[in-house]
């Protein structure tokens, strides 16, 4: 999995694994996080991207490979001895303190003078937008405060990188959308490198520069987010990140015969093979309508479904085999074009069908 | 939900409320007033007699002045090897039993089922001169004579009521230390934390209560208790609910027990309160 790997990465990762009992909950992962980028790191629950978290923290120690920040081999060194800082999904904030002592306590125990902490977490409590919270106890704050003083707490201690675990799936909706703006906006002014966890897709998206996909472990695939959800390598991968239409087909001497019953040129070995469309790069034409322009693929079907989504409609197109074509972001002007039951056609430029492995 | 509360519901509280009311009222708070009164009345011809004197009082700072501060040092002694010991014990259950820890802690109360005077005469058998620890100590070559200094001491009382309340000690301590999560421990190792930092400033101000609690009911039930040091005290183990016990039975000096007695009740809340503002933090405002 090579990582748009740069010469000088903050964080290298090699052969890491951790097994528990006869379990291998992360198999041999391969990173180079670059120096000041915003990684997601997206996968279903189960998949071991949190114990991945708690490995490059020190929470959890790796049973293989080694792990190296800044050129330091971090390996086996406690979490209080590495220069990285957790934003936990429960923000485990100390019940017993003030917002100022939990945002204070880490500098506290590092013994700087009383000036600078009295400045530094003014400033961490401006950048989550806290300030006049000093004195407020952490129990009586909202959830969404509760988590940003989890932040300051962590940002004040300056981390070469701070690990984010899913901090903000505790929240409603709106709230998760506005922290996620201004998680960007502190990415920005406070720079470092952020690791954020999460299983939540359109998350991953709104937030990193960078996108890592795992499953089962291992990495599927990592990238810039447009163009991991652009050219999936895999099954996985296309069907986890947003929605797709899959194809089954056969391919002899670098043509490939679809079984809904079209035919394209794509180099690759002979045999059986998957490729995929992503719903909105495909348009619908209705039966009169003269079809798709030359150059672009075309299946005919009947219109099984067709759903209002307000500013952009949805349909599901039937084929005579039986096959299913989804198309989405179909303009709102043409929805009265198409009803249910009519005859349609659907068409995609041939560059939009990506091969993904099983 | 609750809305403004209608009389009848106020009334129905009262009466829910009223059969606990009347316990505590009959059972406790009218003995005690009684008590305060004749704490000022004198025994005249084995007779009480209503008076407002002060010679209760006086008689119990000059003759057993020393017995209460004896009593004090025991029952504070005892006191802080129950909240220690009790701590450390909580602190396994919770931290390092993974999920026996609720397993341990019936079984520290599954020891109460033994009941007080069985553990009483135990210690007698261990602690006395043809006793236990005696033949282990003589088998062993440690000793060439049966030691006659374990009992009847300061020691065989402290030890003797430690066992006996360390269950109550344990229970308020544990049921705190549960409400510390353990991302707030992981959270205090990411942050730079030692163990022993995390302990000082994470753990042990979160159960500040629970250490409270824990040390008031071990302090109040040694300091009152007159059982224990009568069969396994004497010299430094002597306290004075003995001696109480005595005034009230043998010699019918109604007064001088009740005097000794809010004396006794007056110097615990005395240790308590001291105690209490040490332990108890007030909550950031």
């Amino acid at each position: 999995m090579n990582a748009t790997a740069t010469d000088d990465p903050i964080l290298r990762l090699a052969g890491v694994g951790r097994r528990y009992g006869q379990t291998d909950v992360v198999k041999d992962i391969e990173l180079a996080i670059p120096r000041g980028s915003f990684t997601s790191i997206l996968g279903p629950s189960g998949c071991g991207k949190s114990t991945l978290l708690r490995m490059i923290g020190g929470l959890t120690l790796p049973t293989s490979g080694s792990i190296e920040i800044d050129g330091e081999d971090v390996t086996y060194l406690p979490p209080q001895k590495r220069p990285t800082n957790t934003v936990f999904q429960s923000h485990g904030l100390f019940a017993h303190m003030s917002v100022r002592e939990n945002v204070a306590f880490g500098l506290s125990l590092a013994r700087r003078p009383r000036s600078e902490i009295d400045d530094r977490v003014s400033d961490a409590l401006k950048l989550v937008r806290l300030d006049g919270f000093e004195n407020r106890p952490v129990d009586r704050l909202s959830g969404g405060q509760q988590q940003r003083v989890a932040l300051a707490r962590a940002l004040v201690m300056r981390p070469k990188i701070l690990l984010l675990d899913e901090p903000l799936s505790a929240l409603d909706l709106k709230l998760r959308q506005a922290m996620q703006e201004e998680l960007r906006a502190i990415h920005q002014d406070a720079g470092g490198t952020f690791i954020f966890v999460t299983h939540d897709q359109a998350e991953a998206f709104a937030l990193g520069d960078r996108l890592i996909v795992m499953n089962e472990g291992r990495i599927e695939q990592a990238g810039p987010p447009g163009d991991v959800y652009a050219r999936p390598r895999s099954l996985f991968v296309a069907d986890f990140v947003g929605d797709a239409n899959f194809f089954t087909g056969m391919r002899s001497n670098g043509r490939i015969d679809l079984d809904i019953g079209i035919c394209l040129d794509l180099p690759g070995p002979d045999g059986s093979l998957q490729l995929m469309l992503r719903p909105e790069a495909a348009r619908l034409h209705a039966a009169g309508d003269g079809g798709p322009e030359d150059g672009r693929l075309g299946v005919e079907g009947k219109i099984k479904e067709i759903v209002d989504l307000g500013p952009f409609a949805h349909c599901i197109l039937e084929l005579d085999g039986g096959y299913r074509i989804e198309i989405a972001g179909i303009p709102r002007t043409m929805v009265d074009a198409f009803a249910a039951g009519n005859r349609a056609t659907a068409s995609w430029p041939e560059a939009a069908m990506v091969e993904v492995a099983p | 939900m609750s809305g403004a509360r209608r009389p009848s519901q106020r009334l129905r509280a009262a009466l829910l409320a009223a059969p606990a009311y009347t316990v505590l009222a009959v059972l406790f708070v009218v003995p005690m007033l009684l008590l305060f009164v004749v704490s000022f009345w004198r025994v005249r011809n084995f007779a009480l007699t209503p008076d407002m004197s002060l010679a209760a009082y006086v008689r119990v700072f000059d003759t057993y002045g020393d017995v209460l501060v004896s009593t004090m040092i025991n029952g504070g002694l005892t006191a802080l090897v129950c909240v220690g010991l009790g701590f450390l014990f909580a602190y396994a259950a919770r931290f390092r039993a993974g999920r026996w820890g609720d397993a341990l802690i019936l079984v520290a109360i599954v020891t109460l089922f033994g009941g007080y005077l069985v553990k009483i005469y135990a210690w007698k058998a261990i602690l006395s001169t043809d006793g236990f620890l005696n033949a282990i100590l003589i088998a062993s070559g440690l000793s060439a004579e049966p030691l006659d200094t374990l009992l009847y001491n300061r020691g065989a009382v402290i030890v003797a009521l430690v066992h006996f309340l360390l269950p109550f000690a344990i229970l308020p301590i544990y049921g705190q230390l549960r409400n510390v999560n353990d991302i707030q421990i992981e959270a205090a190792h990411d942050l730079g934390a030692s163990g022993h930092q995390t302990l000082m400033r994470v753990i042990v101000p979160q159960c500040r209560t629970g250490l409270f609690a824990a040390f008031a009911i071990s302090f109040l039930y040694a300091a009152g208790d007159y059982i224990t040091p009568r069969f396994l005290g004497g010299g430094s183990g002597s306290m004075i609910g003995q001696f109480i016990a005595r005034e009230f039975s043998t010699r019918f000096n109604w007064p001088a027990g009740a005097a000794m007695s809010f004396v006794l009740m007056a110097a615990s809340l005395l240790v308590l309160g001291l105690v209490g503002a040490l332990f108890v933090r007030r909550r950031p405002s």
